[in-house]
């Protein structure tokens, strides 16, 4: 078998022929380089590709095969991966879509860069994203959009677009985003992949520049729900480097997907009546009677307090991105304005021409949310609101084991269709902010189309929960394909 | 920030003055151009923020940090190298940083 036609299978089928020999890891590196070199003068999925870097790691795969049989075998061992342009690995420039931080390139691997390394993972190249992952379609990169490969007049999502657009055009079986508010489950809708927002505290936010630290979690995208899994098992866990790790065991789920019996699934009412288009919630209510058929029982719920989410969001995270990106100050790296009279007007000049509109729209949304005379009025309602989301969920969840809503109340829109509308923009994420509000784990998994284009049902889970995200997610798999 | 200042922000309306001041506290050196669009869109974005003003709650509700933080192990690990941070800084001298001088005549 060629190298480009094993790309295309699941992972754990490609592993099988790399483990007799019948493809080597060099030849699936050289087919993701091709594809790249095909698809991406259309798609702008990557802002780098390191080709020399990536087939010198994998001859060194080939050449180790041929000489040990490691046991246990890496999960990942041969596979090319992409990682969203704020995940830094040493030797490739880190952007994050900003003009800010040109020419750096940082001198340290991120922990979930370090893992998949372990796991075998060759790094290939970086992908693209709004400026510090603050967008929903990718159009905020300072480098040019990404466009969807399913129809490049429409944006793949955001913000971790260029991680959904390189899956969904087959140029690597998986990719690292990062997830704020939405950003790895609107592209991973938008373009017909799977995605993983995990619980916060998962996966090691080291290495990953910050947004809202309260929020960020990194999540792989992928081509089927084992495929995400895998690549999750291989980066969860405790991290010495991130306080905000948890020290639970990351365990492997092995429950049969065509058998649902005893699950319950709950459909929150607010989910549903919140501008959905109707042939996206047409979609998500028919893969959910497909499940139901699968024995899940299925009711409806209430998170009364999803309304006040997106507020609450809008000002939560703007306020930790003004003080995280307060670091950005053209003294210790990237971008720096030469010829100022003094320090104010060489920072406050350097960060005006390094950042872009939606950057400064945040920075000043979150720096005036939590100054004098309204932190109480924003910041303090918000982190209010936050609470209520979290016992929202907390209390849903003695109830059902999992819930299934529409990831977006649309399909992908058209590139510059919402760009001169900021709010309008947010509202692409009024489906998603729960979920990083409260802190508990969300899947989302292709279940249908509609105009044409992918819908995603986006599962979510409790604390902890992604094992039976990942259960869900694969029966979802095998009612969408029937 | 004045009484009716703070009464203007309430309401989800954001005057240029108040955008000027927030540029300045933001370090951004907004254009004038700038100062008016952003003016613009932080009002419409604070409209649709007013709705957490419908949010009753008593004190209590507002959240903790979550788990009780962990010690790190006490244990030396190697830092970044002094070569290091001078190829990535625009400006080095002599183990230093380089900024314009912040003391009159130094």
């Amino acid at each position: 078998m060629s190298g480009d036609r094993a790309l295309d299978l699941p992972i754990a089928e490609a592993s099988r022929l790399l483990e007799k020999g019948d493809i080597s890891a060099r030849e699936l590196v050289d087919a993701a380089l091709d594809r790249i070199a095909e698809t991406d003068h259309s798609i702008h999925a990557f802002l780098h590709v390191d080709a020399q870097t990536a087939r010198a790691a994998a001859d060194r795969v080939d050449r180790a095969r041929t000489i040990t049989n490691r046991e246990p075998r890496p999960p990942l061992l041969g596979f090319p991966y992409g990682l969203k342009d704020n995940i830094s690995i040493r030797g490739m420039p880190l952007t994050c879509g900003s003009r800010i931080l040109e020419g750096y390139t940082p001198p340290y691997d991120a922990t979930a860069v370090t893992r998949l390394r372990e796991a075998g993972a060759i790094a290939i190249g970086k992908t693209n994203l709004d400026e510090f992952a603050m967008g929903s379609s990718t159009e905020f990169s300072a480098y040019g959009p990404t466009r969807n490969p399913r129809d490049i007049t429409r944006v793949p999502g955001g913000s971790s677009g260029g991680s959904g657009a390189a899956v969904a055009a087959g140029q690597v079986p998986f990719a690292l985003g990062s997830d704020t508010g939405g950003s790895v489950r609107l592209p991973a809708s938008f373009c017909g992949v799977v995605g993983l927002k995990p619980t916060y505290g998962r996966i090691s936010r080291y290495g990953l520049a910050a947004y809202g630290s309260s929020l960020d979690q990194i999540g792989p995208l992928a081509r089927t729900v084992d495929d995400c899994a895998a690549v999750y098992r291989a980066i969860a866990g405790l991290d010495p480097f991130d306080s905000t790790t948890l020290e639970d065991p990351v365990n492997p789920g092995d429950e049969d997907p065509d058998d649902l019996r005893g699950l319950r699934i709950g459909l929150p009412i607010e989910y549903f009546d919140r501008g959905i288009a109707p042939g996206v919630g047409a979609a998500i209510r028919a893969c959910v009677d497909r499940l139901a058929g699968l024995g899940a029982e299925v009711e409806e719920v209430s998170l009364p307090h999803t309304r006040f989410a997106l507020a609450a969001y809008y000002v939560i995270a703007p306020a930790e991105a003004s003080a995280n990106l307060a670091r950005y100050d053209g003294v210790k790296y990237g971008l720096s304005r030469r010829e100022c009279s003094d320090v104010v007007e060489m920072v406050a000049s350097t960060r005006a021409l390094g950042f872009g509109p939606e950057v400064k729209r945040r920075i000043m949304l979150g720096t005036f949310a939590l100054s004098s005379g309204y932190y109480d009025a924003y910041y303090g309602r918000a982190q209010r609101v936050r609470e209520f989301v979290r016992r929202d969920f907390s209390h849903v969840f003695e109830r059902v084991d999992v819930l299934a809503t529409p990831t977006c109340p649309t399909v992908a829109f058209r590139l510059g269709e919402r760009l001169d509308d900021p709010y309008a923009m947010y509202l692409a994420d009024v489906l998603t902010v729960t979920v990083n509000c409260a802190g508990v784990p969300a899947l989302v998994v292709p279940c249908g189309e509609s105009e044409g284009l992918p819908v995603g049902l986006q599962l979510i889970g409790p604390h902890l929960g992604e094992n039976t995200l990942f259960r869900v997610g694969r029966a979802t798999e095998r009612v969408a394909r029937r | 920030m004045t009484t009716d200042e703070t009464r203007a922000g309430e309401a989800g309306a954001i005057s240029r003055d108040v955008v000027s001041h927030v540029a300045l506290l933001a370090r951004l050196a907004l254009s004038a151009e700038e100062l008016d669009l952003m003016a613009k869109d932080l009002s419409t974005i604070l409209r649709h923020v007013a709705v957490l003003s419908e949010v009753g709650g008593a004190d209590d509700t507002i959240p903790s940090v979550g788990r009780e933080a962990r010690m790190a192990e006490d244990s030396p690990v190697p830092g970044l190298q002094v070569d290091q941070v001078a190829a990535m800084a625009p400006r080095f001298l002599e183990g230093q940083f380089l900024i314009p001088s912040v003391l009159e005549d130094a």
